[in-house]
């Protein structure tokens, strides 16, 4: 395994403060809020799923919290700095947001996550190419690293694009629907990967429509639905009356979705 | 085979058919490389805009400096890169969609730009210069300007390759590696419009965004990593280009339609011959590669 990290990082980190603090985040798309007075911690290391209804502001939320997109109101702070200038969180995109027919192999999509390290007018060199073959490694696709990415399963896909956000040296990852679209075999391969995360102190929020897979396989859930309607260990969570208060009348319809999306 | 020698050096003995084939093959080779990213971004429609945009201002300049053909290049520089802020700036700031504002602006500017010409005298002949190039007026002035600034693309593409790979790829990741996106967005538009300026004279406004989709698209269909796309995008366009005018030489064919013709023709063979026959024999050869390595 390659030093943990290469090149400096460009913010210093307070290792005493959390690796993630809201403090009363909104956020408004014209008129309309998005995000409504959001106000949590995370631990280093923990894995979190947020759950709610479509358009509930799961991915406003990350991109939010990765620097994207700036928050109207309230306080973000990575390591007790704001996001605007960490290298340190990585957003894994939905997998229907790649573009895979684009003319690269999963190397070259791997080496994109040393962009930000290696600055401007530099090419990368033996470090991180060693890197980039260790975390392929990590997530168990060394044998594909010349292979072009239409050529991927969608598991194969999801596991590079992890494996980029590991050569960007990501502390905190955000995966935007990880498992959605994977047969069951594939989603557990995932799953184990978070393992591995867990094993080097990454911490990572899943935003997931699966109840039941949040319940089973996260240290703890977030209710999301444009305001935190529950965030804790899934049993305290997922009580009927919260449920019903984030998902409004659209409770029982929701199991009828989830089986469309997992078909 | 003495013939064939003589068919392609004959026309070497006019000094204006150096400067053309020289200027076509330019034209051809950084159309390609920029055009990469257009295909690849899916700007076809704002690399077309953007030529047409071009047209008032080089008009301007027609009518200011009259014959002096060099100071064409300039005012048509300054008209692409502000045409190419305005439009990334405007498309940001409005409500409207990219497509409709590039619409707008696009048939606005291209309007005034024939409104000025048609206010000259020789109009007919000189709009179809603008429209469909002429590059056989090439001189050796406009050749050193093409040359020092379709170096300075293929530089500025070759230096900024790993930001504008993640820039086409993937815009969030380059928001999170906290890359200056916007930036490198505006850098790329400017690119795009200089290899337009540069090609103006050549394939004129009308057939531009041939020169940068065709031979990109061609490539694409060919290659499986960036690098091997413009590669092979540049000896397309590059060639196409002389070929192209050599085809307009022998049967007197308007030069800037006779160049598209054949990038159009190369990319309708490779179309047609590529998919099923081509690309599976490259993998092929590819994979035994990679077998004879390791043992």
């Amino acid at each position: 395994m390659a030093p943990k990290h290469l090149h400096p990082k460009n913010v210093p980190h307070d290792v005493n403060a959390p690796i993630l603090k809201l403090a009363e985040v909104c956020l408004n798309y014209d008129a309309n809020a998005a995000l409504e007075g959001l106000s949590f911690q995370l631990k280093t290391g923990e894995r979190v799923a947020v759950v709610g209804p479509n358009g509930a502001g799961k991915s406003t939320l990350f991109q939010v919290i990765a620097g994207i997109l700036p928050p109207s109101r309230g306080d973000i702070h990575i390591y007790g700095h704001r996001p605007g200038r960490h290298l340190c969180i990585a957003y894994v995109p939905q997998r229907t947001q790649v573009d895979w027919t684009f003319p690269v192999n999963v190397t070259d999509v791997v080496m994109m996550g040393r962009v930000g390290k290696l600055g401007l007018l530099r090419y990368p060199g033996r470090v991180d190419w060693d890197f980039v073959r260790s975390c392929l490694e990590a997530l168990s696709i060394a044998d594909l690293a010349k292979r072009q990415i239409a050529q991927l399963s969608g598991g194969q896909q999801q596991r590079m694009m992890i494996a980029r956000a590991l050569a960007q040296e990501a502390e905190l990852m955000l995966m935007d629907e990880p498992l959605t679209g994977l047969d069951v075999r594939s989603q557990g391969d995932i799953l184990d990967v978070m393992d591995v995360l867990r094993g080097r102190g990454v911490t990572v929020m899943v935003a997931t429509h699966d109840l039941d897979l949040a319940a089973r396989r996260f240290d703890r859930v977030m209710l999301l639905n444009r305001r935190v309607f529950g965030f804790g260990p899934p049993e305290e969570v997922f009580t009927q009356a919260r449920l019903a208060a984030a998902y409004g009348g659209s409770l029982e319809r929701l199991g009828r979705q989830d089986d469309k999306e997992r078909s | 085979m003495t013939d064939v020698l003589d068919w392609i050096l004959a026309p070497l003995s006019y000094s204006f058919m150096v400067r053309g084939l020289l200027a076509a093959f330019m034209v051809g080779t950084v159309c390609a490389v920029v055009g990469s990213y257009v295909v690849l971004r899916g700007m076809a429609f704002f690399g077309d805009a953007l030529a047409h945009s071009l047209l008032p201002g080089v008009a301007v300049g027609y009518l200011v400096s009259g014959a002096a053909r060099g100071a064409l290049f300039w005012w048509g520089l300054l008209t692409g890169i502000g045409t190419a802020l305005g439009i990334g700036a405007i498309s940001k700031g409005a409500k409207l969609k990219e497509d409709t504002v590039i619409g707008i602006v696009f048939a606005g500017m291209f309007a005034l730009g024939v409104a000025l010409i048609s206010t000259a005298r020789s109009y007919a002949v000189d709009l179809a210069h603008f429209l469909f190039g002429n590059v056989l007026g090439v001189s050796s002035g406009d050749l050193w300007l093409m040359a020092l600034f379709g170096g300075l693309i293929l530089l500025l593409i070759f230096a900024f390759y790993k930001e504008f790979l993640v820039l086409s790829f993937d815009a969030t990741l380059g928001y999170t590696l906290r890359l200056p996106m916007r930036l490198l967005n505006y850098l790329m538009l400017v690119l795009i419009a200089v290899a337009v300026v540069v090609s103006l004279q050549t394939v004129g406004v009308a057939l531009m965004v041939a020169m940068l989709v065709t031979p990109a698209a061609t490539a694409s269909l060919l290659t499986r990593r960036l690098p091997a796309m413009m590669a092979l995008a540049a000896l397309i366009g590059g060639s196409c280009g002389a070929v192209g005018l050599y085809l307009s030489y022998y049967f007197s064919l308007a030069s800037g339609a006779s160049i598209v013709l054949v990038c159009t023709g190369v990319f309708l063979l490779v179309l047609l011959f590529a998919p099923r026959r081509i690309r599976p024999w490259l993998q092929s050869l590819r994979r035994s590669g990679y077998k004879g390595e390791r043992s």
